[in-house]
């Protein structure tokens, strides 16, 4: 007898739960992953080259930390309307362990990069790195309803 | 009626028809458009909040604007081909769904809104009026976020020709959505196959189930409880299934976790 029923959760039994929690987590993650990518263009120096890449973490900061909070929320969220299928997802997964890496990369390695006198090779190899990891976690999420 | 034979057609078109029967182009492709919604939607609100005064203020509005505008269009013109190709494949369904029509309005009014604005704020070399902006940015900001509303809410709706009312009786009735191919997952398959979209020989789909592909069996004691109670996820949870008493059978089961349903249960 599992402790846990998800067909009493409101979002399996709500005509609108479900799709409105997807919304909040599309619009949270242009937020979150938008505002990574503008650091990691200026990185690979391809654009915004008006500001320097501190300067633009700086300016994004509190917005990437607030979609990220809003994209995670939600993101759980929707893995409670049927968590066993998640965990026996191999897209689900890698997403997880990806987010992970990303989300340590982008406060650590990403940042350090950004703000101090790296340089404009270790720049786009970081740049490129987060900006190919954030976009991979896109795709996976997709493919959590396809694989 | 002619429209309706304009969108049949693009629907039967060889790219359409490659789009919506390989298995890996739609995923692919839907995951471009989430990827330009990401990169180039995430421009477009630093572009809105600049012009709200609430972002990036060390910055000039106007070198905002110059900043992203090409990377705007260039990512414009990939979400749109994604989208076009993605609408184009169930492109019969998609013309009369009203989510998908809103979103296309929206649209419009969005390109209409950078007309409008385009002296005062998005080609204004000065910086723009604080009304004016703050005007454009709360529009845009709408706008965009009720085109993607509207986007996924056009998986959500259900044509006309998919719903399917099924009375309650005694005996349950189902919807099932199956990874079929899973062996364990026996009942399942047994409906799919009763209702003749699962092969007897290799267990897999061989066609897309509509509601009217029925199959008349019980619910056996080996489906999961979710199953025989109402909604949730079956056994080792590829499954999902909604037990259909009064409303609209295909509703929300395939769109749960986009999966297809494979036979309705009665």
């Amino acid at each position: 007898m599992p402790a846990y029923d998800p067909s009493t959760n409101p979002l399996n039994n709500n005509e609108w739960a479900f799709p409105l929690t997807e919304c909040f987590h599309i619009a949270a993650m242009a937020l979150s992953v938008g505002m990574i990518v503008l650091v990691d263009l200026r990185l690979l120096g391809v654009g915004l080259r008006g500001q320097t890449a501190a300067q633009l973490v700086a300016e994004t900061e509190l917005w990437t930390l607030a979609g990220l909070a809003v994209v995670i929320a939600s993101g759980l969220t929707i893995f409670s309307s049927d968590p066993v299928a998640y965990l026996h997802s191999g897209p689900f997964l890698f997403k997880m362990a990806a987010l992970l890496v990303a989300i340590v990369y982008n406060y650590t390695i990403h940042r350090m990069v950004a703000c101090g006198n790296a340089s404009p090779l270790a720049g786009k190899l970081v740049g490129g790195f987060s900006l190919a990891l954030w976009c991979s976690l896109v795709f996976a999420g997709i493919f959590i309803a396809f694989a | 009626m002619p429209i309706a034979s304009l969108f049949q057609w693009i629907r039967d078109t060889s790219l359409a028809t490659a789009v919506r029967e390989s298995a890996i182009a739609y995923p692919i492709i839907m995951s471009l458009h989430l990827t330009s919604i990401a990169v180039f939607g995430g421009m477009i609100l630093m572009t809105d909040l600049r012009l709200l005064g609430v972002a990036m203020r060390s910055v000039p509005v106007a070198e905002v604007i110059r900043q992203f505008r090409w990377w705007k269009r260039a990512g414009f013109v990939v979400m749109v081909t994604c989208g076009a190709l993605l609408a184009a494949s169930k492109a019969d369904q998609y013309y009369i769904n009203p989510y998908f029509q809103i979103k296309m309005a929206l649209l419009v009014l969005v390109g209409v809104h950078a007309l409008v604005f385009r002296r005062g704020v998005y080609g204004n070399p000065g910086e723009p009026g604080r009304v004016a902006a703050k005007i454009a940015g709360c529009l845009s900001l709408a706008l965009w976020l009720g085109i993607m509303t509207a986007g996924r809410w056009i998986a959500y709706y259900e044509t006309p020709r998919e719903t399917v009312r099924v009375e309650s009786k005694r005996i349950a009735s189902a919807v099932v959505a199956a990874r079929v191919n899973d062996p364990t997952v026996t009942w399942a398959t047994t409906a799919g196959r009763k209702a003749g979209v699962v092969s007897a020989s290799s267990n897999r789909m061989t066609k897309t189930a509509m509601p009217s592909d029925t199959c008349n069996s019980t619910i056996p004691s080996s489906a999961p409880a979710a199953v025989r109670s109402g909604w949730g996820c079956g056994k080792r949870c590829s499954t999902i299934v909604q037990i259909a008493s009064s409303r609209p059978a295909t509703s929300m089961a395939p769109a749960i976790c986009g999966m297809t349903p494979i036979a309705l249960w009665r």
